[in-house]
């Protein structure tokens, strides 16, 4: 039952069209209809063939930046808009908040609203009835629940809205930045109620831009950019894909444009990397190639788990180590000597190297490299490093 | 009739969350009803000052109530959909409004209008309605179609089916315009 399949998203695309000739009216039928004007019609294409699939209790993040068809997406996983192509299919029962407090009328009390704001939820008129005690001390709104809707400050109609949102009894739910609003305490309420969709292994797709938060709660995510799936998968590998979406035109000048694990604007290159384990150390040697006059060079390092957690890493400015100017063709050669501090199983070597104070990333290496640990100590944690335990006393009980 | 602009009126609500579009059209109508009813006490007081004697053929209403209700049906799925795509559609309307007013006979009698142009003006279902209902309602010298067509009875299936035909493509035309409410509300 886990690896059920409940949210299938086949070959999806949006398009929607921008009309440059105004008909929005029953005049623009009868002018049209005279005029030889040429009639343009430009199609925006929303999403291009989208498919992804969303597994029982799994919280699946969708990230991308502004404009890329996130909130589209959602849309026509809410069922608000249709497809041009492409299908959905969901099994369960599904619940949208693609904003809160969906049909809050101002000119209502707080107690309509909540029967109001329910009924949207998917609710009777029984079962709000009986957690409506639990809803208004939730929302802290005790003594307010007979003024309209429009006397309530915006907290606490967010408040009322999200304590609603938060009993939503459903299989799917589709959230949408809805921790954009909202104080510190309001987020952190957010949170637990994640927390709690976890525990209760709710199937969750939730759009973000916060990395930090698709990070601690996705279990997998999917990074969207021009409408197009750039890649799903572990959330940290999708978090950096996401911040380089924000450095663009230095990845487009790259010359060996191939591999998108390897990025920067290649003034600097890492040439030759090698590692070699022993009890005590992790030791990577890189050579590193200026094909160009540069200053202020840093160098730096990172090592990630063979699921793409990070577990350490540093840089030259870390170390202090002064790294000199180079001409052009001139090397170095450094070494970085790692504690032998992890526990078993396979790791990711991330070189990079900068010049202009760390500003400029002039290569970017993600998995150029990589080491295995054998210590034949399985231990379900990153690293291991050398844990004394000792009893101090034992005694008999008196 | 605020059928008009009930779908563009809650767009909010369309925009945020999936549901059957037709139950926005059906909340007007109950709306509409319940001023019905409200109206209805003032004719019924009206009835028993003017000594109006209600047979049994008052409950004949019934039906002539659904015929109005699915008249009404019928313009609010036009209406509200294609308001969504022609704004300007709320004036266009103001102006056949006030026309069929007047090509009912609500302010003036049937027997003041010639019998040719009575004859045409009877096919419009308002006003077999209407006239149906002071014949069950009121008394029994009023014309109904029926009588204009000099006893024809079968001529009540023009009003009727046209009804029923508007009802069935303007129904047709809400429900394939209602995928697209979301993107264009």
């Amino acid at each position: 039952m886990e690896n059920e399949v409940v949210v299938k998203v086949e070959n999806v695309s949006k398009n929607f069209l921008l009309p440059h000739e105004r008909k929005g009216s029953v005049k623009g039928i009868f002018t049209s209809m005279f005029s030889k004007a040429t009639k343009k019609k430009e199609t925006q294409h929303a999403l291009k063939d989208i498919s992804f699939e969303v597994k029982k209790g799994e919280f699946f993040g969708i990230v991308g930046r502004n404009g890329s068809g996130k909130s589209t997406l959602l849309k026509i996983l809410a069922g608000i808009y249709q497809p041009t192509k492409g299908k959905i299919s969901t099994s369960g029962k599904l619940v949208p908040f693609i904003e809160l407090g969906v049909g809050f009328n101002p000119e209502l009390s707080g107690r309509d609203n909540v029967y109001l704001n329910g009924a949207v939820l998917g609710f009777s008129t029984k079962e709000v009835e009986a957690m409506y005690e639990e809803i208004v001390s939730f929302a802290e709104l005790e003594r307010f629940m007979d003024q309209k809707l429009k006397n309530y400050s915006s907290g606490m109609q967010v408040r009322l809205a999200f304590s609603m949102a938060v009993r939503a009894n459903a299989d799917i739910l589709l959230i949408d930045e809805v921790l954009a609003v909202g104080d510190a305490d309001f987020q952190r309420k957010c949170y637990e109620y994640f927390n709690l969709l976890k525990k209760n292994r709710k199937t969750v797709v939730f759009v973000s831009h916060d990395m930090d938060a698709v990070q601690k709660y996705c279990d997998r995510a999917m990074i969207i950019n021009d409408s197009r799936i750039v890649d799903i998968g572990q959330t940290t590998k999708i978090a950096e894909k996401y911040f380089k979406l924000f450095i663009e035109p230095a990845t487009k000048k790259e010359e060996e444009g191939s591999q998108d694990e390897r990025w920067g604007d290649g003034s600097l290159k890492i040439d030759q990397i090698s590692s070699n384990v022993n009890d005590q150390t992790v030791n990577i040697q890189e050579t590193i190639i200026a094909n160009n006059n540069v200053e202020d060079i840093l160098v730096g390092i990172r090592i990630r788990s063979s699921s793409g957690q990070p577990i350490t890493g540093t840089n030259s400015q870390f170390e202090k180590v002064v790294i000199p100017n180079l001409k052009k063709g001139d090397t170095i050669k450094i070494e970085w000597k790692v504690p032998n501090i992890f526990s078993d199983g396979r790791y990711f070597v991330d070189p990079s190297v900068a010049h202009g104070a760390g500003v400029k990333i002039a290569d970017w290496w993600d998995e150029a490299q990589e080491f295995t640990i054998r210590k034949n100590r399985p231990l379900p944690y990153p690293i291991d490093p050398d844990i004394e335990l000792k009893m101090i006393a034992s005694g008999e009980k008196e | 009739m605020g059928s008009v602009g009930a779908i563009v009126g809650k767009g909010d609500l369309i925009r945020k969350i999936n549901f059957p579009k037709y139950i926005i059209i059906f909340a007007v109508l109950v709306g509409a009803m319940i001023n019905l009813s409200l109206t209805a006490v003032v004719v019924v007081i009206f009835m028993i000052i003017g000594h109006v004697s209600v047979s049994w053929q008052a409950l004949l209403l019934i039906p002539l109530l659904l015929e109005l209700i699915l008249i009404a049906l019928t313009a609010a799925f036009f209406l509200s959909a294609s308001f969504v795509r022609y704004r300007d559609m709320s004036y266009v309307w103001e102006v056949i409004i006030q026309a069929a007013f007047y090509a009912t006979p609500i302010l003036y009698p049937l027997t003041r209008i010639p019998h040719v142009y009575a004859k045409i003006l009877i096919l419009n279902p308002f006003a077999q309605v209407v006239q149906d209902s002071r014949y069950v309602l009121i008394t029994h010298s009023t014309q109904t179609i029926s009588t204009v067509y000099n006893g024809d009875r079968w001529i009540w299936a023009i009003p009727i089916g046209l009804t029923l035909i508007l009802a069935i493509v303007t129904s047709t035309y809400f429900r394939r315009r209602s995928h697209s409410f979301a993107e264009e509300v």
